[in-house]
């Protein structure tokens, strides 16, 4: 009988052997594939945020822009568009699908998203700080960066009196994809945005390796556009003022080393140059304002004067229209939706004449229109001591400088905020489309198949 | 869940009639049940007393206890293979030995190992399979697995059903399919581990039985890796008390020469036509502006002629010369020939009390139709010892060393001048010299190129592969360490241990006198016009290539077995732990400039890229080196029991769980293991049972699940490193995404069987039902993108199938005399559906559109399947029509479009069915006659279509070549009524082809009848005193081609366009000392 309790005994230790060995969770967690390469270390990490397909190449949303009045399509082009995209042209987007604006954004920040996750997993090395640094700071503005390029495309402009209740976009902060898909408040959004912008410039270096990366000054720029989107003309003022404190170059259009030859070739200026502070480009597939089809508003074409020089540099004749020769991407098919110094320039002009600070607002305006206007003859100045006339001038500036940059919408949608009223209209195939201001449809409709998988609601007609 | 609820049911039903019979406590007799041949122990036996009623079952050792209520009485001692034997009882006696005659001409009893116990066929209630000796050495492929092929109920071998997985190499599936995107393979077993060696290097003449496990009960104690079934090896093993027996066999088989002239070619006439059609079209006028671009030799013709330099009866001389040359009767003539395999192996086994052994060793050489050979020399020792009443020790070794080199070149693989098919080549002139073919550069740029600086740049196909050699050595060895320690009557321990280790170490030679060399070092070569000096970036000598690599796995298992028996009641249980793991290790790399003698190499730049002397393109020196380094890690446990009462109802029951470190991390963490249950009941031993005629009748039911693990998968994320194309900073891009949720496939069976026996033995055999049902298996599927955004869909465990199936096994006496006839009829019925997949494709009949031969998941589809465009014949122009809006057209992109808007509906398409076997088996008729035995396997395959190849004119065009149905095309108006094949249009349009290829005219039903093989076997029997126990000399023919076939057009539907097997002869001899 003692033999028998013995040999239960030896069961009974078997077992515990059995459930120990599988609860020896270490022997489990060996990789299976040496070669199945998980990015782990700081370096990987950093290599994970250098990956430009991903962080920086056609990710920034595409609809807002092509909802906007700086183009139109002849019959010919519209016509012979898909369905989907003739009913974005006519603000009637209704179901669209994968790949999109959407898909890209997030992409790029599943990514900030893992390296913040991982970063937590890896212990600090003294002799890596500044990496770890860098890979902290710029995780963070990559996710804070394309929230903020999401909301502009996907919410309505910031309203403190609804953004408690306004939808805003799904602020994803972990790299499990199990976690399900909510929207967050338009508030929520914006202070995640206006947190991590915040939180990264400490981080992040003045000068970065390449301009792909972030830096400092895309930090304070990234918290002037999104001050300027919410109407915080004091704390975009502060940003703008801080972000040209560190770059602050912008090319003379008489002539500089940074245009390729002339102003006038196909691809006037070199990709990365001085005046790009952080290069994002814009999603291409809503290929419905692609530069070959977009022709440039006849309207806004006359506002250029002739010794304008954006005039030559900007666009150029093309199948019946003026076409935009996608200035600063290097590539004529591209649109450039970073940040660079002109926008800065504008920002802070235009939140200075916000303030009542006119003189130093047509300071940084003139600063501006001295590069881009002929000097054959010598720069008049524009001079005005009336606020409106000044931010008047200002915004008819801003529209001509930063045309297919993915911020008109945005613009649109803040200045009708502002009672400026503008009324959209496109007359297309013997019918009259018209946006008003403040219309619903101002928050894109979000993909269709997202909708359906992660059950989120849609955003109202 | 319907399925449980029946087995439930069922298994609850023969409990109701139990009788609970008390044990008297009267006195016992006990003894043991040997065989009378060797000494063996009989475990299994049953002892029954005639009057009393009792039953017991003898232990493994043999031993038996039997309470005795009355004396006298008589036991009735009987055991599968033996002659039933009386023993009258008149005292209370122990220590009774009884020895039972094997029954004449019948093998061994069966024994079916699980990999984790041996057990009786009455033992288990799950579905299995049994190959004994005999039935393996009925065929004579040098593979074990090969030998399974039409001898093995349930199992189908799916030659020539592509799917891009590694892990898909035996083409074996068992019951058909239970995974969509997952291994195919079922699990090997070899001596109780899982093998993951090369399946070459085990030699049949090793192997006792192979035992395939096929339903959940059988399989699931192998939990994630059973889902498609398990194929458990056994090798030879010597036996206690056994006098030395000496085996000794021979074989040799000759296969016969393929016959090229039966591929479905078009002619060499016409293929010739083409090119001049093409040519006087201006089709090759960029190439021939280029001017180093190779031409085919009508082209150069066709060239010559247009450019004035020779005469055109000069040029239509030649090209009727041409017209008579056929590549196919150049390849059989130079490079093939018949294959010749010798087999030989000698084994010798014995065994004292204490000692049992056995060694073997065996030798096999192969010389393929193109020369290529593969010599392989196996040597095996098994011991087990007895040093002490309670212990066994086992110490097994297996190694294996094989070399493979490469021979001639296969048809068609020279035949490709400028990516252009060429079926006019000449390999030698009319002396047997051999003549060059143009190969990478232009023959006329070969002449010029260089000014006589380069390396010869002539290619011979006949003298090249002499001067190409891959060889590939491998050597494995298999040792296994294990003991059995008996701790009490019921209880042992026992703790194994195996070790395996293959290393293969490849390599590729190419001297100096090899094309491959040549053309490398001359692309390679820098020449300086003005001074003639010529760099060579790739130095002057031969290139090797090497590739080494080595698996290695240890596993470690300790078991507890529980086996008892008292009274009527009878206990099998095992419980036991095992780790697993695998690592894999790889490295490759390539020499330049290699001298064999004396041994040396040059060091060469594979970092910059050079400019290569045709093109001036610039490129990298091709191969640098390679490493590779793979683990998988495995910790199970598991348990097993059946409870047997009254020897005729047996409820069994098993679990396992796995962890894996290829498995997501709340995968291993989870308590969630696969299970089984199953019930048997011997019908015929109830008292109610009173049909005289079926003596032996079982029913059998099961339910359970295993699992189906891809090892290639991970629940890391896996990233692609690389240097940014803009910053040209080292990036990172994520490809796959974690997923900690990542688990194995499920595969639930339900099982329902029946074994039966009439009296005599006349007529026996079994019947299986089930029901399959895979779940969580792997697919695509759309997900919330906003976690990532890369794709839109995942992979995930989501998918499901269905499956459901018949196995029958009939054996017939026909007649038993002096002369014998025995028939063997398999029959197995499988189909299998997919129930929920999630991709747009999985809901659309276009996505089986074409072969049938790659899985693809449409929902309520078979798993292979075929669907066709309906076809409108040939208009009045030749070209093929379809449907469009329900009316005859020929817009081939708007019918593709119509079909794909249509999703599953069948409008213009057409759901044809399955494109694997639905009904398949053999028919296995045995005659003997005194030693004097012939057998004929007859294989059947039903229920399933094939697309016959047709001919493609955008193939034809820009590679030329075609199927001999070119013949018959569309050439004038009215053909359209005689004919099916669309006319020669050109330019040529893809999508008209695609239409017609793909379209119903062109799929045929696959239902064949095939001769399997003949086997005729003479036996001497055995003379008592002399030294030669056994003679037997066999001749065997197999892969004797199709019966009968459905289709009309002579072609083998397993086969399409390609080759079938050729016929197969061998002869052979075994002794017995």
């Amino acid at each position: 009988m003692t033999l028998l309790s013995k040999n239960r005994n030896i069961a009974w230790l078997m077992i515990i052997a059995m459930v120990t060995a599988i609860s020896c969770k270490k022997y489990l967690e060996k990789s299976p594939d040496a070669r199945l390469a998980v990015p782990q270390s700081v370096t990987d990490l950093q290599a994970v945020l250098d990956f430009t397909n991903v962080m920086n190449l056609y990710t920034t949303p595409g609809i807002g822009e092509a909802s906007c009045d700086d183009y139109y399509l002849q019959e010919s082009t519209y016509s012979s568009s898909p369905v989907t995209w003739q009913n974005l042209y006519t603000w009637q987007l209704g179901d669209y699908f994968f790949q999109n604006g959407w898909s890209k954004a997030y992409n790029a920040i599943y990514n900030a998203n893992y390296c913040l996750d991982e970063l937590a997993n890896t212990p600090p090395a003294p002799q890596a700080q500044d990496a770890r640094n860098n890979v902290k700071g710029s995780a963070l503005f990559y996710r804070s960066y394309y929230f903020m390029h999401l909301l502009w495309e996907f919410a309505k402009a910031y309203d403190p009196a609804s953004s408690n209740t306004d939808p805003g976009i799904v602020l994803r902060l972990g790299s499990d994809f199990n976690v399900p898909s909510k929207r967050a408040s338009v508030k929520e959004c914006y202070d995640r945005v206006i947190g991590d912008a915040k939180l990264c410039a400490g981080y992040l270096p003045e000068h970065p390796a390449h301009v792909m990366r972030p830096s400092k000054g895309a930090a304070w720029g990234l918290l002037a556009k999104a001050y300027l989107s919410m109407r915080e003309y004091d704390s975009a003022l502060h940003y703008a003022t801080l972000c040209l404190s560190i770059d602050h170059d912008l090319i003379d259009y008489n002539g500089d080393p940074d245009i390729n030859g002339s102003i006038s070739a196909t691809v006037p200026f070199v990709r990365f140059n001085k005046e790009v502070i952080f290069y994002s480009e814009m999603n291409n597939n809503n290929f419905i304002n692609s530069p070959t089809k977009a022709k440039i508003d006849t309207l806004l074409y006359a506002m250029y004067d002739s010794n304008d020089l954006r005039k030559t540099a900007f666009f150029r004749v093309y199948s019946g229209g003026y076409r935009f020769k996608c200035i600063y991407t290097g590539n004529i098919s591209q649109y450039f939706t970073g940040i660079a110094t002109d926008e800065i320039y504008l920002i802070k002009a235009e939140c200075e004449a916000r303030t009542g600070k006119i003189p130093e607002a047509l300071d940084d305006l003139n600063t501006l229109l001295q590069k881009r206007y002929s000097n054959a003859t010598p720069y008049v100045a524009f001079i005005s001591d009336d606020p409106a006339t000044v931010l008047q001038k200002i915004l008819q500036e801003r529209r001509k400088e930063l045309l297919m940059r993915g911020v008109r919408w945005m613009d649109i949608k803040r200045l009708n905020k502002e009672n400026a009223n503008i009324t959209l209209v496109r007359n297309i195939g013997g019918q009259t489309y018209t946006l008003l201001p403040n219309a619903n449809y101002y928050a894109l409709p979000l993909p269709a198949d997202i909708i359906q998988a992660a059950g989120i609601a849609q955003n109202e007609k | 869940m319907k399925y449980k609820l029946i087995f439930f049911v069922l298994a609850a039903l023969p409990a109701a009639g139990l009788n609970a019979q008390m044990l008297s406590k009267a006195h016992a007799i006990s003894g043991r049940v040997v065989s009378a041949t060797d000494g063996e122990y009989l475990g299994g036996a049953t002892i029954r007393l005639l009057k009393g009623k009792a039953a017991v079952m003898a232990v493994s050792s043999g031993m038996f206890t039997i309470q005795v209520l009355h004396l006298p009485d008589t036991l009735q001692v009987s055991h599968t293979g033996f002659h039933t034997q009386l023993v009258p009882v008149n005292n209370y006696a122990g220590g009774l030995t009884i020895t039972l005659q094997p029954v004449a001409g019948e093998l061994e009893p069966v024994v079916v190992n699980t990999g984790y116990q041996r057990l009786k066929p009455n033992e288990v209630n799950g579905a299995v399979t049994v190959i004994d000796n005999k039935t393996l050495a009925m065929q004579t492929g040098t593979n074990i697995l090969s030998r399974l092929k039409d001898v093995t109920s349930g199992l189908a071998f799916n030659e020539g059903y592509t799917n891009n997985n590694i892990q898909n190499k035996t083409a074996i599936s068992i019951r058909g399919l239970s995974t969509i995107n997952g291994p195919l393979d079922p699990l090997i077993v070899l001596d109780n581990f899982i093998y993951e060696g090369d399946i070459a290097s085990i030699n049949p003449a090793d192997i006792e039985s192979v035992t395939v496990l096929k339903d959940a009960a059988a399989a699931s104690i192998w939990g994630a890796r059973a889902g498609n079934g398990v194929i458990v090896i056994t090798t030879k093993k010597g036996k206690f008390n056994q006098k030395l027996q000496v085996e000794i066999s021979s074989t040799v088989t000759l296969m016969q020469k393929p016959n090229l002239n039966a591929l479905p070619e078009m002619s060499v006439a016409d293929n010739v036509d083409v090119e001049q059609f093409l040519f006087n079209k201006g089709y090759f006028d960029d190439d021939i502006s280029k001017g180093y671009v190779p031409l085919t030799p009508a082209v150069e013709v066709f060239l010559k002629a247009k450019n004035g330099l020779i005469s055109p009866a000069d040029s239509s001389g030649e090209i009727d010369a041409l017209k008579g040359i056929d590549s196919r009767s150049q390849y059989s003539r130079y490079f093939y020939q018949p294959a010749y395999t010798q087999q030989y192996a000698l084994n010798l086994r014995g065994g004292s009390q204490q000692l049992a052994w056995l060694i073997s060793g065996s030798y096999n050489r192969d010389i393929d139709n193109l020369s290529a050979t593969y010599n392989k020399a196996n040597f095996r020792l098994s011991n087990t010892y007895h040093p002490a009443k309670n212990l066994e020790i086992i110490l097994d070794a297996y190694y294996t060393a094989s070399k493979s080199v490469t021979g001639k070149y296969a048809y068609n693989s020279v035949s490709a001048i400028g990516g252009r098919y060429v079926p006019y080549l000449r390999f030698a002139d009319d002396h047997g010299n051999p003549l060059p073919v143009t190969n990478g550069v232009n023959a006329n740029y070969i002449d010029t190129a260089g000014a006589g600086k380069l390396l010869n740049w002539q290619y011979y196909p006949l003298e090249d592969y002499k001067h190409n050699r891959g060889t590939a050595n491998l050597d494995a060895i298999i040792a296994n360490a294990g003991i059995n320690y008996h701790l009490l009557k019921p209880l042992s321990f026992s703790l194994q241990y195996q070790f395996q280790q293959q290393r293969t170490n490849s390599s590729y030679y190419s001297d100096t006198a090899s094309y491959h060399a040549r053309n490398l070092i001359n692309l390679f070569s820098q020449l300086n016009r003005t001074t003639g000096q010529v760099s060579h970036i790739i130095p002057l000598g031969g290139i090797m290539q090497h590739t080494n690599n080595v698996i290695k796995s240890q596993n470690v298992r300790a078991q507890l077995n529980f086996s008892r028996q008292w009274g009527l009641h009878a206990v099998t249980a095992i419980a036991g732990a095992e780790t697993r793991e695998v690592a894999a290790n790889g490295d490759g790399s390539i020499f330049y400039g290699y001298n064999s003698n004396p041994l040396s190499y040059a060091n060469v730049d594979f970092v910059n890229y050079y400019p290569t002397f045709v093109t001036g393109g610039y490129s990298l020196i091709p191969g640098a080196t390679s490493l590779s380094a793979a683990n998988n890690r495995f910790v199970s446990v598991y348990a097993n029991a059946s409870y047997t009462l009254l020897d005729r109802y047996t409820l069994s029951a098993s679990a396992r769980k796995d962890g894996s470190n290829i498995l997501g991390v709340t995968t291993n963490d989870k308590w969630k293991p696969l299970w089984s249950a199953g019930l048997g009941w011997e019908v015929s031993k109830e008292k109610f049972y009173s049909l005289t005629w079926l003596p032996y009748l079982k029913l059998r039911t099961s339910y359970g699940y295993s699992g189906n693990v891809d090892l290639s998968r991970s629940a890391l994320p896996v990233a692609g490193y690389g240097n940014d194309f803009i910053t040209g900073l080292p990036d990172a891009s994520i490809n796959t995404i974690n997923n900690p949720g990542l688990k194995w496939e499920q595969t639930g069976q339900l099982n329902f069987g029946l074994d039966f026996r009439t009296a005599s033995s006349s007529f026996s055999g079994s019947a299986d039902y089930y029901f399959k049902k895979g779940t969580n298996l792997y697919g695509q599927t759309p997900y919330d993108y906003t976690a990532w955004g890369m794709q839109n869909t995942i992979i995930k465990n989501v998918a499901d199938m269905k499956g459901k199936g018949m196995d029958i096994v009939l054996r017939t006496t026909n007649i038993n005399g002096r002369f014998k006839w025995n028939t063997m009829l398999l029959y197995n019925y499988n189909t299998s559906k997919t129930t929920a997949y999630y991709d747009d494709a999985s809901r659309n009949l276009t996505s089986l559109l074409g072969p049938g031969r790659n899985i693809s998941p449409v929902v309520g589809k078979p798993l292979y399947a075929i669907a066709a465009y309906k076809w409108a014949g040939l208009d009045k122009e030749g070209n093929p029509q379809g449907y469009l809006n329900k009316q005859v057209s020929t817009d081939y992109a708007a019918i593709y479009d119509e079909a794909f808007n249509n999703g599953l509906e069948e409008d213009n398409v057409r759901y044809i069915g399955s494109g694997i076997p639905t009904s398949f088996g053999s028919l296995i008729n045995t005659f003997l006659w005194k030693g004097l035995e012939l057998s004929i396997n007859i294989s059947y395959k039903f229920g399933y279509y094939f697309i016959k190849p047709s001919l493609s004119y955008s193939g034809l065009v820009s590679q030329g070549g075609g199927d001999k149905e070119y013949a018959n095309r569309w050439q004038k108006p009215g053909d359209e009524l005689i004919t099916n094949v669309p006319s020669f249009a050109y330019p040529v349009n893809s999508a008209r082809d695609a239409f017609y290829g793909e379209s119903e005219i062109n799929v045929l039903r696959s239902d064949h009848i095939r001769l399997q093989y003949i086997d005729v076997s003479y036996s001497l029997s055995a003379k008592d005193n002399s030294l030669l126990h056994g003679l037997r000399v066999f001749f065997n023919a197999a892969n004797l081609g199709i019966l009968w076939r459905a289709n009309k057009y002579n072609l083998d539907p397993d086969y399409p366009g390609t080759l079938s097997p050729p016929v197969s002869f061998s002869i052979g001899v075994s002794a017995n000392f």
